[in-house]
């Protein structure tokens, strides 16, 4: 398969568009095979359209894709790709409408009936989850529910300039959970620069180089709950990098430092 | 169709996109190994396509080439990686005549004779146009709707057509959610592309985007090109040429030089191998080869990313190949990623969290500890048991956890673990 194809040139798309014209390529209908025939697609689609698709996908020759194409390695398993709670939620978040949620948390209490706005659908491909990024308005906070925690979903109607109004606190809420560090690449490694930078790949982020030094800074800019994830990136490069400016990452990694030390001044049980 | 390479394109932007900001002009092209002047030719000509193709793309953005290459995953969820894929060079001509044939059998089946007449202003001749329809149907995009000639030919639009609306919405989704967490991931990216355009024009949906990705490796996507070339020759059985930059090196490409007469050797180390097996690392989100050396070499490991000027050559007879294929397979039955050193036994004791009943630090040991096992349990911890081939791959993973985990075995490995935290501890000691 060519990636690569002329019929995905960027000026030939741009022309198409004008037109009304989207030409699926048999590359592309073979992926869509691939992908259908994991298990998730039958929570995704209703069955009629799964049957539709599958019907519409059937490559006719020996196209069809190898299943065992590449060999996965330190993946993190999945429970179940998909939530059952993804469609409604996602439709009434293109609706632009409210929701009345009963969830639970991560700690045990149940907060029933909360009115809220519905923002956005999470992924995190650390934790493999689903979760709900939704503004509660008793609270007027924006808050992350995992989907497995939420009991049920009740879809309020409103107008759309109501539910657009929410959008600049939301906004604003996100701006104000932004934090940044600063990591430092400890000189010495500096052969692996490559490797460190593919594993703070997944954030946003900016590399300054000093060329008299030779030492790289990574400025990581990243929301507040993200925060145990950074450090478990650094702790897992360990004497590769020190953060060297985030008072927070300091005092964190000086305590995990300490605990981590303690466990190995005795003898193993 | 001439043969194109985007070994260039492709390292400029992984360069661009892994260390942001860091090089200036003339060392971004140093590491390239290609003069200031290619540099900014390449790079102008992946601005144009990137806006192009992305058109809400602003000024100020523009003007930072780089800037749309950051990971704003709470504001931005395509792919941006993507628009390379879109760089394949056209004819105006071409452009203008394949979107031509394309509107025209969109509205009805013609003949080819039918659809010379279309053209007003130049008609293109019988041969070309006869090469245009050829190709188009190659790539599934146009079938050939007669039993007899002369052959009537229609726009094959069933997929995204006969669907309804909301079903065109879960379609979307699907991609959409597809592509951004399995392998591979370019073709579902493209049709993505496709149905999120086809959306806005038939449901006026400006904005269909509900999906936020979390700690999402984009950059896999620029590997994959030659992972699929890859996996193709492993099918095939089939040897590969390339050339190899470690990635410790401090060069990433170099230019190929045309006129003979300024040909010199290339900082890339030329390999030929018999490809055995593509792997994926989820643990820095990074794509290798194993492969076995030609004339009885060893077993070799690569990085994708190092590789340019892939080419395939013959095939091995099936025999050897799935006996060299077994063999490998075996040497990474246990490694963490894709080390083959010795087999060691790793006993982890893992703390269970204080304060709360959410066993978080099960949970991530269970769904991260590949084939390894809990063998005791308490309320307090647990210990974890794996056999890997040597310490080293799964050392970060361990380390990860910070004072959550201790390792009982092997012992060389607690030391190094004692030793590690120490020094550590003295990089946050003033604090």
């Amino acid at each position: 398969m060519n990636l690569f194809d002329k019929i995905h040139n960027y000026q030939l798309v741009t022309r198409l568009d004008e037109a009304g014209v989207y030409p699926v390529t048999s590359h592309e209908k073979a992926w869509l095979a691939l992908m259908l025939a994991n298990p998730s697609a039958a929570e995704i689609f209703e069955p009629a359209t799964l049957a539709k698709l599958h019907r519409l996908t059937q490559i006719p020759e020996s196209e069809s894709t190898e299943q065992e194409r590449f060999v996965e390695k330190a993946q993190t398993q999945a429970k179940q790709l998909w939530s059952p709670l993804v469609r409604p939620l996602r439709r009434i978040i293109l609706g632009k409408n409210h929701i009345k949620i009963t969830a639970a948390t991560n700690k045990g209490p149940v907060f029933r009936n909360q009115r809220g706005v519905p923002y956005k659908l999470e992924y995190s491909l650390a934790k493999k989850a689903w979760y709900l990024i939704w503004l509660n308005m008793s609270s007027n906070r924006l808050i992350t529910t995992p989907l497995h925690l939420i009991r049920s979903v009740d879809e309020l109607y409103i107008e759309d300039v109501w539910y657009e109004s929410f959008l600049p606190t939301i906004s604003e809420q996100i701006q104000q959970r932004k934090q940044m560090a600063k990591i430092m690449i400890i000189r010495r490694y500096n052969a692996e620069l490559q490797r460190i930078l593919y594993a703070f790949s997944c954030f946003d982020k900016e590399v300054a180089f000093d060329s008299e030094s030779l030492v790289y800074t990574i400025t990581l800019h990243y929301l507040s709950d993200e925060q145990e994830f950074i450090l478990s990136r650094i702790r897992f490069l360990g004497l590769r990098v020190k953060v060297v400016e985030n008072d927070q990452l300091k005092q964190r990694m000086a305590e995990s430092a300490t605990n981590a030390l303690a466990r190995y001044t005795e003898t193993p049980l | 169709m001439a043969r194109e390479s985007f070994d260039k394109e492709l390292q400029l932007l992984r360069l661009l996109f892994l260390t942001a900001g860091a090089y200036n002009r003339q060392q971004l092209a140093e590491r390239l190994g290609i003069s200031v002047h290619t540099l900014d030719k390449t790079i102008k000509k992946l601005k144009d396509i990137q806006s192009t193709f992305y058109q809400h793309v602003g000024d100020e953005e523009k003007k930072e080439y780089y800037a749309q290459l950051r990971y704003n995953y709470f504001e931005v969820t395509d792919n941006f990686l993507m628009f390379l894929y879109h760089a394949k060079s056209l004819k105006d001509s071409e452009v203008e005549r394949l979107s031509h044939i394309l509107e025209k059998l969109r509205h009805q089946p013609l003949s080819i004779k039918d659809l010379l007449d279309t053209f007003v202003d130049t008609e293109p001749d019988e041969k070309t146009i006869r090469q245009d329809m050829k190709y188009l149907e190659e790539v599934g995009v146009i079938k050939n709707v007669s039993e007899v000639r002369p052959y009537v030919y229609q726009f094959d639009g069933e997929l995204l057509d006969s669907l309804t609306d909301d079903e065109l919405l879960d379609l979307y989704d699907f991609t959409d959610f597809m592509a951004n967490t399995q392998l591979p991931a370019v073709p579902g990216y493209l049709l993505q592309e496709k149905v999120k355009r086809y959306l806005k024009y038939r449901l006026k949906l400006t904005d269909a985007s509900a999906f936020l990705y979390k700690y999402h490796f984009v950059s896999r996507i620029l590997d994959e090109y030659q992972a699929l070339l890859l996996t193709e020759a492993i099918r095939q059985r089939k040897i590969v040429e390339f050339h190899y930059y470690t990635p410790k090196r401090r060069k990433f490409y170099d230019s190929q030089n045309t006129n003979p007469a300024f040909q010199r050797d290339t900082s890339g180390r030329h390999q030929k191998v018999i490809p055995l097996r593509v792997i994926f690392d989820h643990q820095y989100g990074r794509w290798y080869l194993l492969a076995q050396g030609c004339g009885n070499g060893p077993l070799r490991k690569y990085r994708v990313e190092g590789m340019t000027k892939l080419v395939t050559g013959k095939s091995v007879t099936p025999e050897i190949f799935s006996s060299l294929q077994a063999s490998a397979d075996e040497r990474i039955t246990h490694s963490w990623l894709i080390d083959t050193g010795k087999l060691v036994t790793v006993r982890l004791r893992f703390f269970q969290p204080r304060d709360t009943p959410h066993s978080f630090i099960k949970e991530r040991v269970e769904a991260q500890g590949q084939w390894g096992i809990v063998t005791e349990e308490s309320r307090e911890s647990f210990v974890y048991e794996i056999n890997v081939n040597s310490t080293m791959e799964i050392t970060p993973w361990i380390r990860s956890f910070g004072s959550s985990v201790e390792v009982l075995e092997p012992l060389f490995l607690r030391k190094q673990f004692q030793k590690e935290w120490e020094e550590l501890l003295a990089y946050y000691e003033s604090v």
